[in-house]
């Protein structure tokens, strides 16, 4: 038995020690890096040798590379944004202790937002899987939604684990126009379509979904916010499909440049799968 | 009237930084002016390589603000008659043509508004109230001074001001991503300007982007432009919201830090508000 925590950053300065404090306990802390010139890895040097500085080549590949470092039998993967607070920590070294019956285990998220807790709007507990045999589980090349594919039984912890997501709206902003392009071209690239209704339609969907049936409401002032820039970021990912399948040279110059080489995010590198995105 | 290769006794005014996408077709569609001055806010890419290839008059220097920087290459112009340009345009023939007999004629005016036609995501904009979107462009240089408004800065004609019906040609908006990025930068901009205005609640957030999308889709026939017109209002509706939110986050920014501080979340700061650039505020919300 035995626990690695994997993280993958990329200029994560202000997150990363608060972050590997939080999993200190654990027997082993993987940090895979790619290009932070905030001093990123050597924060996390204070909390483990296992500091690997390699070039960006999509959320999946860095993540199986770190989950290729990674020597112990269970895994446990966190974004530099989140935290493990004490609760979970105990549950999880408890959980492992008894002889797990089996091989993942789901992990409910508290996501703060503009100064409040989200409770509502189907933000909580959401559930991610998050901690797994290091035998069964590795991770998906869906560009955003890169996720655990987990090959054997699930089960569901009890505590949440902490995540500080967007602590300004400019990056709120900045990550729903990264996430929806990288999402357009997966769509486009599956031959996906969309036009006027899925533009209407679905953002509409996913603000009455949030707002009221998912009782975002109870949020206040931010739940509002939420259900409103959620229904944004699914305008923007249909309206990027459309647009990716328009003829762009009417104006006498060739206007567009879907820039498909540019994936990687142009900051925070670490962020992961599209929290906003119902999955 | 055909016009030949700078035969015209017009100075063409330009300020740029890092503008190699677009320089060479705006320099392109001004040959015909006798005297082009650009004006490079130290360009970390082929701006001032290309700029060379047309005229031998590129100075560089740091950005001091839009105000100090137009108004410099202002008074490099060595004719009475100035145009002024941005990167992400270019003059048409028509615009050519009216320039090139009036500066030839005697003018009764002393500055022109120009009717401006912009592209958006590769198909020209005719309504949602972005044409003919004037800007005052042409002028007489003795007669002209740049204002330094904080939101407004634009030229200021002493004097007789007509207007032309030749358009100058904008490429803005060319893809989502890039819409998306400078929507964000000039909603935070924006939002500093009016801080002061309004207390923010929570209808602000529902009502003025409908409003918006209303006035633009459908009072200004936005919905003419079909598919493109709509995501054009869209995008301007979610403009609308983001500014208001972002209004409100400033207003409510010292309770912020206070309640990240309490939850145990991360340093964070807002991005500084100063201006980034040649392109840095001009935008179509009008």
């Amino acid at each position: 038995m035995g626990l690695s925590v994997v993280v993958i950053t990329r200029n994560e300065a202000r997150n990363i020690v608060d972050c590997l404090q939080s999993v200190a306990w654990a027997d082993e802390i993987v940090v895979v890096d790619s290009g932070s010139d905030d001093g990123t890895p050597e924060l996390a040097r204070q909390f483990t040798d296992k500091v690997f500085i390699v070039p960006w080549q999509g959320y999946s590949a860095n993540k199986n590379f770190a989950l290729a470092q990674t020597t112990r039998e269970w895994v446990l993967w966190v974004d530099a944004d989140e935290r493990v607070p004490r609760e979970l920590a105990e549950e999880i070294r408890e959980t492992l202790a008894n002889g797990p019956e089996v091989d993942g285990y789901e992990i409910p998220r508290l996501a703060f937002f503009m100064g409040r807790w989200i409770r509502h709007g189907g933000w909580y507990p959401a559930p991610v899987l998050r901690l797994f045999r290091r035998a069964c589980g590795r991770f998906s090349d869906d560009a955003v939604h890169e996720g655990v594919v987990l090959q054997g039984a699930r089960g569901r912890l009890k505590h949440h684990l902490l995540h500080y997501t967007d602590l300004t709206l400019e990056h709120y902003l900045h990550k729903l126009n990264v996430y929806t392009t990288l999402s357009a071209r997966t769509q486009l690239a599956r031959g996906k379509s969309a036009g006027l209704g899925h533009m209407v339609g679905r953002p509409l969907h996913t603000f009455v979904k949030m707002y009221l049936l998912k009782a975002g409401f109870l949020d206040g002032m931010q739940g509002l916010m939420l259900a409103l820039l959620s229904a944004g970021h699914t305008f923007f990912k249909y309206a990027k499909i459309w647009y990716g399948l328009q003829e762009r040279d009417e104006p006498g110059e060739p206007a567009a440049h879907y820039r498909a080489e540019n994936t990687a995010p142009q900051r925070g590198g670490g962020e992961t799968a599209c929290p906003r995105c119902p999955q | 009237m055909q016009v030949k290769e700078s035969s015209v006794p017009v100075s063409v005014v330009i300020i740029t930084r890092d503008e190699e996408q677009n320089i060479a077709a705006c320099l392109q569609s001004v040959r015909w002016a006798e005297d082009i001055v650009v004006v490079d806010a130290e360009s970390r890419d082929r701006t001032v390589e290309l700029c060379k290839l047309f005229t031998p008059r590129v100075y560089q220097r740091p950005w001091p603000g839009y105000a100090e920087q137009k108004s410099f290459a202002l008074q490099q112009a060595k004719h009475e008659w100035v145009l002024s340009l941005d990167a992400d345009e270019r003059v048409s023939d028509e615009l050519r043509e009216e320039i090139a007999a009036l500066v030839l004629s005697h003018s009764e005016c002393d500055g022109y508004y120009l009717p401006r036609l912009s592209a958006y995501l590769g198909k020209w904009i005719r309504h949602c109230g972005w044409y003919p979107g004037y800007q005052l462009r042409f002028f007489r240089k003795s007669k002209v001074s740049v204002a330094k408004a904080r939101v407004h800065e634009g030229f200021v004609v002493q004097g007789k001001v007509g207007y032309l019906h030749g358009p100058l040609l904008h490429y803005s908006y060319r893809d989502l991503e890039e819409n998306l990025r400078k929507l964000n930068r000039y909603s935070t901009l924006e939002a500093h300007d009016r801080l002061g205005q309004t207390h923010v609640r929570w209808y602000h957030f529902v009502f003025h982007p409908l409003s918006e999308f209303w006035r633009k889709f459908v009072v200004r026939k936005g919905l003419r432009e079909g598919m493109h017109g709509f995501v054009l209002c869209a995008m301007s509706a979610f403009q609308k919201m983001v500014l208001y939110m972002k209004i409100w986050q400033l207003q409510h920014w010292s309770r912020l830090t206070v309640l990240y501080e309490k939850a145990g979340a991360p340093p964070c700061q807002l991005e500084p508000v100063e201006e980034d650039g040649p392109v840095g505020r001009r935008h179509h919300t009008q």
